[in-house]
Order: C-alpha cells, then sequence, then structure tokens
C-alpha cells in the first residue's frame, strides 16, 4: 500500500465515523425533539378534549345540579318548594315519587327536561326511585348508539346500583356512564352525566336523577377542530364515530387503530404520544376524562403528520447529499493535493536514481497543484538540485584530476625513457619493458583503476629514481669515508710518532708505571723521563688544546724540557722548569706575534740526584704526590702557567727539595682531577680524592696505585666520555739496586 | 639578557646591575662563546648603575676557558678601578676542592673588586 492510499483510506475513514457521529447525534437529537413534542401535543390534545367535555358539562348538565345549578332548577328537587307552580311547598315531584304515582312524577320530570332534550341539550335524563324503578326516561331523537331508554339499554351503574346510589348521598356526581345495548345491535352509548339523588325532608334518598349528554358530538366536533381522526377505547374495544353512523371504517383508520394499539401493548402505557412513520401520522392516546382510567377508556388521536414527516426526510437527504458532497470535494482536492505532491517526490527519486547510476542531466523541475517554492517537496528539490550540482562540481574536478594525473604520468614517462636511455643492455630492455607495461596499466581501466595505477607507477619511478640516487650517493659517501680513512690513517701515523717520541725505556733503579690516554688518538699529554748517570729528569706535561693542536704543541714542549737540560751543572727543578718557560715563551711569541693565545702547559718536573740521594720537584700548575706507608701528601707548584701570556719570561718556578725520598710518587695532568661526576652539578674528581686514594691503598707499589687512581676515576665518571688526555705517572725509588752507571742504557731513552 | 647554558657552555644572566654564571664551561672555541659574553658584559657595566653584583658557580672550566676567565675578571678590575662599587662572590661546594683552588687562584689578582669565596650546600654530593 503507498503512503497516498494510505493517507487517502485515513481520510475516507475519518469521513465515514464523522458521518456515523453525525446521524448518531441527529438521531438522538430526533428522539428528543419527538420526545418533547410528543410530551407537548399530549398535553395540548388532553387540555383540548378535556376543556371541550368541560365546557359541554358546564353549560348543559351542571345546570340541572341541586346545589350548583340554576335558581330554578334547584327549586325541583327541593322537597319544600313547589318550582312547578312557584308556590311554596310541598313539592308535588316528592310527594309522587314516595307514593308511586309515576304517572305524576314521570309528567313532573318531564316538565323539568323535555325541553332540554328536545333542544339537544341533553342527550337523555333518567330518573329511578331508591331501589332503582325507572320513574322516568326521556333521550333525544338524534341519537348515536343504544338508546337509554330502550329495553335493552343498560347503563353500567345499574351493575352496582346500591354503591352508586350511596355514592350520591354526599352530592352530585359526575361520570362518563357507558350504555350498553344488551341486545347487541347498537353499539355503545358513552356520555358524560351528572347524577345527583332527590333527598326529602327527612335527609332520606328517595330517588334519583342522571341526566347525560352523548360526548361522540364533541368528539366530532373536536375531530373537525384540530383535523384530526379519532377512535374510543374501551379496553382492547374500539369504536369511532364510523360505528355509530353504520359506515364502513376506512382501512387507513383501522391500520392506525391497530399501531396505536400495539403502541399501548407494547409500552404498557395509556397516555402517550409517537409518530407512526409507516401510516404518516402522529398517534396519540389520552384517558377519556379526568376522571377515568385510560386502560379503561381512552381516545386515539390520529394526526396526519405525512407532510411534515416528507419534509423531514426530504431535508434529511438533502443533508446527506450535502454532507457526502462535501466529503467528495475534501477527498478529491486531497487526491489531487497528494498525487501531485507524490508524482513530484518520485520524480525527485527518479532524479536520485538516475544520479546513482552515474547520469548527472538535469530534470526539469515540476511543479503541482498547491504546490509552493517552500513546501517540504519543493525543498527536497532544491536540495538534490544543490546535491547534483556539487556532484558535478565533483565530477568536474575529477576530470581536471585525471588530466592532471594523465599529465603527470606523461612526465614521468618521459622521465623514465630519459633514464632507460642512460642505462645499458638488459637493464635498459627491462626498463623499457616496464614502461610500457606501466603505460598499458594507466590508459586502460576505470577511472579508480586508473588512479591506482597511477600511483602505483609513480611510486615504482619513485623507487627506480630513488635507487638511482642511493647509487650517486653510496658513490659520494665512499669517496667521503675513503676522504676520512685518509685523514684517520693520517692521525693514526701521527699518533704512532707521538707515541714514539714517550719514552720507552725506564732508569734501572726506578720503578715506573705510566698511565698515558689521550682523548683522541693523539694529545697534548705527554711524559718525558732523562736518565743521566748522576740524575734522572722526569716530567709530566699538559699543554693547552688536545687533538692534534695539542700534539703539535706537546712536540714543542718536550723539545724544550730536552734543550733546557743542563748536565754539566747542577740544575735545581725550579731553576730546569724557569728555563722550559723562558725558552717556550720565546718560541711562542716568535710563531706569534699578536701573542693573544693561551698556548703553553701546565705540568711538574722532577729531579733526581742519584749521589746526593735527593728528589726536587718544581710545578706549574701541578702537584707531586707522595704516599708512604700511611701518609699520602701532596706538594704544590706554582700556580702559574708554563709559557702563557700571563707569566713572564724571568719567572722563577720554586724547587721543592725531598732530601729522603721514600715510598711511592705520583704526578698527573687535570685530565684526572678534572673527571667530572654525572650529576646535575657535577664536581671534579679533584685532588682529594687522589690522596684520599693514595692513602687508602693497601698495596703502595707504582703499577696498584695507578690501576686504583684509574678504576676510581672510571667508576667517578659512570659513563660519561673522557674530557680530556689524561696522564697518571707514578714511580718509585729501588734503593738497593745497583749504581745507576751500571745500567747500559745512558742518556736519552727515548 | 640571558646566555641559555648548553652541555659546554654555563648559564649567563646579565642586567645592568648584576652578572651571574653557573654551570660547566669547555666549549670547543672559547672565543666564539665568550666573545658575545664579553662584549654584553662591556654594555652592562658602561651605565650609571653604582653596584654591580657578580654571582659564579662553576663546576668545571677547562684550560681555555680560565683565560676568558682572566680576562672577565681583569675588566671587572678596570671598571671597579674606574669607581664602580663591583662585588664578586666566587660559589663553590665544600667539597669540590679543585673549584675551591680556581677561586683563591683568582682571588689573588683581585684587588678593586670587593671578592668573597664562597661556600655553598651540596645538594646531592658527598
Amino acid at each position: 500500500m503507498t503512503i497516498k492510499s494510505k493517507i487517502l483510506s485515513v481520510i475516507l475513514a475519518g469521513i465515514a465515523c464523522l458521518f456515523l457521529a453525525n446521524i448518531y447525534s441527529s438521531s438522538q437529537m430526533n428522539t428528543a425533539h419527538k420526545r418533547y413534542s410528543s410530551d407537548e401535543s399530549l398535553t395540548a390534545h388532553s387540555s383540548a378534549w378535556f376543556s371541550n367535555l368541560d365546557t359541554q358539562f358546564v353549560s348543559n348538565l351542571l345546570a340541572y345540579d341541586p346545589m350548583d345549578g340554576s335558581e330554578k332548577n334547584a327549586s325541583y328537587w327541593d322537597p319544600s318548594l313547589n318550582g312547578f307552580d312557584g308556590s311554596t311547598g310541598p313539592n308535588p315531584l316528592f310527594a309522587a315519587i314516595t307514593n308511586k304515582n309515576i304517572e305524576v312524577a314521570e309528567e313532573l320530570f318531564g316538565r323539568v327536561f323535555s325541553d332540554a332534550i328536545m333542544e339537544e341539550l341533553l342527550t337523555f335524563a333518567i330518573a329511578y326511585d331508591r331501589r332503582g324503578l325507572q320513574l322516568y326516561c326521556e333521550s333525544s331523537l338524534y341519537l348515536v348508539g343504544v338508546d337509554p331508554c330502550e329495553e335493552s339499554a343498560q347503563p353500567d351503574y345499574f351493575l352496582k346500583f346500591g354503591s352508586f346510589v350511596d355514592s350520591l348521598e354526599d352530592g352530585s356526581v359526575r361520570r362518563v356512564t357507558q350504555i350498553n345495548d344488551l341486545s347487541g345491535g347498537k353499539p355503545v352509548s358513552i356520555n358524560d352525566t351528572l347524577a345527583f339523588a332527590l333527598i326529602d325532608e327527612n335527609d332520606a334518598i328517595i330517588g334519583l336523577v342522571v341526566v347525560g349528554r352523548n360526548v361522540i358530538d364533541g368528539l366530532e366536533q373536536f375531530s373537525e377542530n384540530f383535523e384530526i381522526s379519532t377512535a374510543i377505547l374501551m379496553g382492547e374495544r374500539a369504536l369511532t364515530v364510523h360505528d355509530y353512523y353504520d359506515e364502513e371504517r376506512p382501512p387507513e383508520l383501522n391500520t392506525l387503530i391497530k399501531a396505536g394499539t400495539d403502541y399501548a401493548a407494547k409500552t404498557g402505557t395509556f397516555s402517550y404520544s409517537f409518530i407512526a412513520e409507516e401510516q404518516g401520522a402522529r398517534i396519540s392516546s389520552i384517558p377519556f376524562s379526568k376522571d377515568i382510567r385510560g386502560s379503561d377508556l381512552r381516545i386515539l388521536i390520529f394526526d396526519d403528520q405525512a407532510d411534515l414527516l416528507a419534509t423531514l426526510k426530504q431535508e434529511e437527504t438533502k443533508a446527506f447529499l450535502a454532507f457526502a458532497l462535501v466529503s467528495l470535494v475534501i477527498v478529491g482536492l486531497v487526491f489531487l493535493m497528494t498525487t501531485s505532491s507524490f508524482r513530484r517526490i518520485i520524480d525527485a527519486i527518479h532524479l536520485l536514481e538516475r544520479m546513482g547510476q552515474g547520469d548527472l542531466s538535469a530534470a526539469s523541475a515540476t511543479s503541482g497543484l498547491f504546490s509552493s517554492n517552500n513546501d517540504e517537496v519543493s525543498r527536497l528539490q532544491r536540495t538534490i538540485e544543490d546535491y547534483r550540482s556539487h556532484r558535478l562540481e565533483a565530477e568536474s574536478h575529477r576530470v581536471e584530476r585525471a588530466k592532471r594525473r594523465d599529465e603527470r604520468d606523461r612526465i614521468m614517462f618521459e622521465k623514465m625513457a630519459l633514464l632507460a636511455d642512460q642505462l645499458e643492455g638488459q637493464a635498459r630492455e627491462m626498463l623499457k619493458e616496464e614502461i610500457e607495461s606501466m603505460q598499458e596499466l594507466v590508459s586502460s581501466g576505470s577511472d579508480e583503476d586508473k588512479e591506482r595505477a597511477s600511483i602505483e607507477v609513480m611510486s615504482k619511478a619513485f623507487s627506480r629514481m630513488s635507487d638511482e640516487v642511493t647509487t650517486l650517493i653510496d658513490a659520494r659517501t665512499h669517496e667521503l669515508v675513503a676522504a676520512k680513512d685518509e685523514i684517520n690513517s693520517s692521525i693514526r701515523y701521527a699518533a704512532k710518532l707521538q707515541n714514539a717520541l714517550l719514552p720507552k725505556t725506564m732508569p734501572g733503579d726506578f720503578n715506573i708505571n705510566v698511565e698515558w690516554r689521550p682523548r683522541d688518538l693523539v694529545g697534548g699529554d705527554i711524559y718525558f723521563i732523562k736518565d743521566y748517570p748522576d740524575r734522572v729528569y722526569i716530567a709530566v706535561v699538559d699543554c693547552t688544546g688536545h687533538g692534534v693542536p695539542g700534539a703539535f704543541l706537546s712536540i714543542i714542549a718536550r723539545s724544550h724540557l730536552d734543550k733546557a737540560i743542563d748536565v754539566d751543572r747542577y740544575q735545581s727543578a725550579g731553576a730546569y722548569l724557569s728555563q722550559v718557560n723562558e725558552l717556550l715563551k720565546e718560541t711562542l711569541a716568535r710563531s706569534d706575534k699578536k701573542n693573544t693565545s693561551e698556548e703553553g702547559f701546565d705540568g711538574g718536573v722532577c729531579i733526581y740526584y742519584r749521589k746526593e740521594r735527593k728528589l726536587e720537584f718544581a710545578g706549574a700548575k701541578s702537584s707531586l704526590f707522595n704516599v708512604d706507608g700511611v701518609d699520602a701528601t701532596e706538594i704544590s707548584g706554582n700556580r702559574k702557567s708554563v709559557g702563557s701570556t700571563r707569566m713572564s719570561s724571568d719567572f722563577n718556578f720554586t724547587t721543592h727539595e725531598i732530601a729522603s725520598p721514600r715510598g711511592a710518587f705520583v704526578m698527573l695532568t687535570d685530565g684526572i682531577t678534572d673527571v667530572m661526576s654525572p650529576a646535575e652539578k657535577p664536581i671534579a674528581f679533584g685532588r682529594r680524592r687522589v690522596l684520599k686514594i693514595l692513602r687508602e691503598s693497601s698495596d703502595k707499589t707504582p703499577a696498584s696505585i695507578v690501576d686504583n687512581i684509574m678504576s676510581s676515576v672510571n667508576i667517578y665518571r659512570g659513563g660519561a666520555p673522557f674530557r680530556d688526555d689524561l696522564t697518571l705517572l707514578a714511580f718509585s725509588l729501588i734503593h738497593d739496586e745497583p749504581e745507576p752507571s751500571v745500567v747500559k742504557a745512558v742518556g736519552e731513552t727515548t | 639578557m640571558i646566555f641559555e647554558a648548553s652541555q659546554r657552555t654555563p648559564l649567563v644572566e646579565l642586567t645592568s646591575t648584576s652578572c651571574l654564571i653557573r654551570g660547566e664551561c669547555y666549549p670547543e672555541n672559547i672565543s666564539e662563546w665568550s666573545d658575545p659574553v664579553l662584549q654584553e658584559l662591556e654594555n652592562c657595566l658602561s651605565g650609571d648603575e653604582q653596584e654591580f653584583k657578580v654571582e659564579i658557580e662553576l663546576y668545571y672550566f677547562n684550560s681555555s676557558s680560565a683565560k676568558f676567565l682572566f680576562d672577565f675578571f681583569e675588566f671587572l678590575e678596570e671598571s671597579a678601578s674606574g669607581g664602580k662599587a663591583i662585588s664578586v662572590d666566587w660559589r663553590y661546594r665544600a667539597e669540590d676542592d679543585t673549584m675551591q683552588e680556581a677561586g683563591e687562584d683568582f682571588e689573588e689578582d683581585m684587588t678593586a673588586c670587593s671578592y668573597k669565596l664562597v661556600v655553598v650546600e651540596s645538594e646531592e654530593e658527598d
């Protein structure tokens, strides 16, 4: 079921419901209205009928009432008056009744009633004595139904005459009297009657009088006045005017009577009013009189309502037609609106479907009945149109991209072809084949395939080119490595040379152990040992700088240490170091006129005079450490650097004399003391630690001293590399050894 | 003006009334680092301020940096002779005998400046 059919069905169902509700409510209204109009017509008919009856009664019957009647009439029924001749009593009628003089009585009653009966004011007048003997009866000439004075006529009160008489003791009684024809020839006569007793001076009832008036006349008159037809119902028995005139009842009347009695039987009420639609009449039922029960005697009133009912029917039909027409219009409009909207929606769906299949051609925007620019469908159409234009834009971007990609591919193939041309033999063929297959790839298949192929081609081309570049770089790197190797090999050779300048043999009466470690292959640290027959020179020197420049300076320093030796004379250590200073300053001043740099060295020298067994020490920012037994001491040199610009050429270094040298002596460069801890705020290893190690070393031989200090230094620096060249030299004197003259190697021991 | 510390050079903070040097000093090429520092020091000392306070806390310097320090102190001496009240605090950790001795060395050359050796509390060393 489409949404459109759903909407339409819902609307149809809604209208049907409304229709039903309308019918229901109007039927309710009708019922209420009918009930109201029933009550109203019941009241109207009752009051009209009763007033008709009462008027006749008052004007024709009540006049004979002994109490309420006319004065003249009243005098007839007064035992003490004689109304018949206008004299004062006694009343001859009473006498006649008492004396059973029926002829006289009849004659007297006749004088009272005959005229009225003749004038049709009364239908009949009957007089009885106390026991029910009819004294007088006179009835009208024009009678309907049975004649009350006939032998076969039997008034209803006759059945209970005794109690009827008793009921008159207290005054006259008005009642409806039915007089039946015992012979069955004539229909019942229904009369409005006034009955009263004749009471003598002893208050005894001596007779009674019943005057009556047939109501059929009144009923006819009533029917004519109200343009209705009527029927009298005595229990189940119905009487109509037609019955009294021996006419055939019209069948419609019979049908109406049947409808009326059926209604009473059905509802169990005897006072009602309803519209019998089939018969086109209102049927009302009212009691015959105020004093009689409806079940005993009532009147059915048939009010012709055919026109009214027809009009009502017509109005109902009109209303129904109007309702149907309005519904039809609403459904039609909704149908048109939904059809046109859904047609536009379906158009939009088709457009989207086409777009999904790649067709981006525009569709004419359809507008339908009742469509506006701002309704939902128009907005949908606009959105789709926007989407379509975005798709178009994207499509043109894609085309543009494909164009650029093709251009890129073209350039790449060009470059690769150039590359191929530069190659030779098989490699060239292979590359050419590769280019061909790649060209095929990027020129076939869908756009996506091409894109993927293009990227692949690009990556291949890049890897090709990068291979070439790598080859080139490899070649360059090779050159660089070769150059570096060359430099390294030069430095290694320089290191060999510098190493060759270090002393290789030691004086025989000395136990010397050295740790010499340039930070790089070569460095500014050197040590120097010269053995002469009478003396030994030992120097440990740290030239400024390290690496190659340091090494150069170290060679200069070494030559001056050599040159400053004066073996012919006693030379104190201080004098010797001062001499080196002078020589070095001279050399550096010559080489560097501006003298701005700080070239020179720190270091210490020891001179040992064998004969005197005397050790002398002089230091430039250097100390000599001595450990003897448990005691370790430091002999500090001057706080001046050799060769420094801050140093005068004639500075005299202090000579420290150790008269009888014992134990081990240690000389070192700041490569040892300046080893830093790895902390954030590091502290240098320092000379105090050196002294501590010297004191705490159990083995005080030079070899173990060097070992201890070096391992301490290595632990101290953690993983950090050395910052400087370092030299550590420890020596002790072997006093038991023969005189140095015995030693074979004399002089320069390099 | 602040010269940030590097692995081989100390932190230097210079204002018109103060100078702080802290860290280690052993650059490959001392003048490359020291020339701008000395230049800035000259600028700072050329102001009208009467006082100039110097704080130095070094953990290590190599021999070429020693020359820079000599030049640095010499410059301070000249300024102090010119009438500026210059105080120098040489700060060292008690257990750092190397820096203590270095401080003592420089003290010998200082006459015009008020020079003080200040022992500072060590944070983590023994």
